[in-house]
């Protein structure tokens, strides 16, 4: 589903499940986990240092255009797990993959998402690499 | 891989084929005046995804910048082949 050995950039984010995000089973609702990629994806453009603020400066948008994920196990309440993201590819979109494991180390779900670059004046699809995006990913990949 | 197209016709072939591979569209109905959006079903996420499989095809990165003045299965191969320079 996702090959993180080509991935660029990586990133880990702890999170507890709350209480909020489980169901009448008590195992986190399937649609919650989208906001535990959304976290985590955050966290990791902050430590690429190409966050969606600079995204903005920069006069583009990078709206989730496709998502999947795999539920292998269910988180539990109070469970500590860890989000494992991988920068799997930026130079026409970004797509970024994700591991959530509890703390046994076990796989819980296995996911992707994928981001395009949207001209924030105009709306449209940018196809191919906005300069900005790439000058930036350049130096972060030289970087890591 | 770094595959080279040497003519359009064999990037047109090769294009039709990854239509079948991506899309499932049997290339028997991609017919050159085919319309991208109202024949093929195709939309503009598709066109990015056509994108990488070319780059993973040939090794090089193509830049079209926009794809809304690419109406028909012959506009794509003819501005792809162009973005090539092959």
């Amino acid at each position: 589903m996702i090959n993180i050995e080509k991935a660029a950039f990586n990133h880990r984010t702890k999170q507890r499940v709350a209480f909020y995000d489980v169901d009448s089973m008590d195992v986190v609702w399937h649609g919650n986990y989208c906001k535990y990629l959304e976290v985590a994806r955050c966290e990791m453009l902050d430590a690429l240092g190409f966050n969606y603020q600079s995204m903005r400066e920069q006069g583009l948008m990078f709206p989730i255009v496709d998502m999947q994920l795999r539920y292998l196990k269910p988180a539990l309440f109070d469970e500590l797990i860890t989000i494992d993201t991988y920068l799997l590819e930026w130079e026409y979109r970004l797509k970024i993959g994700y591991i959530i494991k509890n703390d046994k180390d076990h796989v819980l779900t296995k996911a992707y998402t994928i981001q395009a670059a949207i001209d924030a004046e105009t709306k449209e699809l940018i196809i191919g690499t906005p300069s900005g995006l790439a000058t930036a990913m350049n130096d972060i990949v030289d970087r890591t | 891989m770094s595959r080279t197209f040497t003519s359009h016709s064999e990037l047109y072939d090769y294009l039709k084929g990854l239509l079948n591979a991506e899309f499932d569209i049997d290339p028997d109905t991609v017919k050159p005046e085919s319309s991208l959006v109202e024949d093929l079903d195709l939309d503009s996420i598709d066109a990015v995804n056509l994108l990488i499989e070319l780059k993973n095809e040939t090794g090089k990165k193509v830049d079209v910048g926009s794809f809304k003045d690419i109406e028909t299965f012959q506009d794509l191969s003819q501005t792809l082949f162009a973005a090539l320079g092959s």
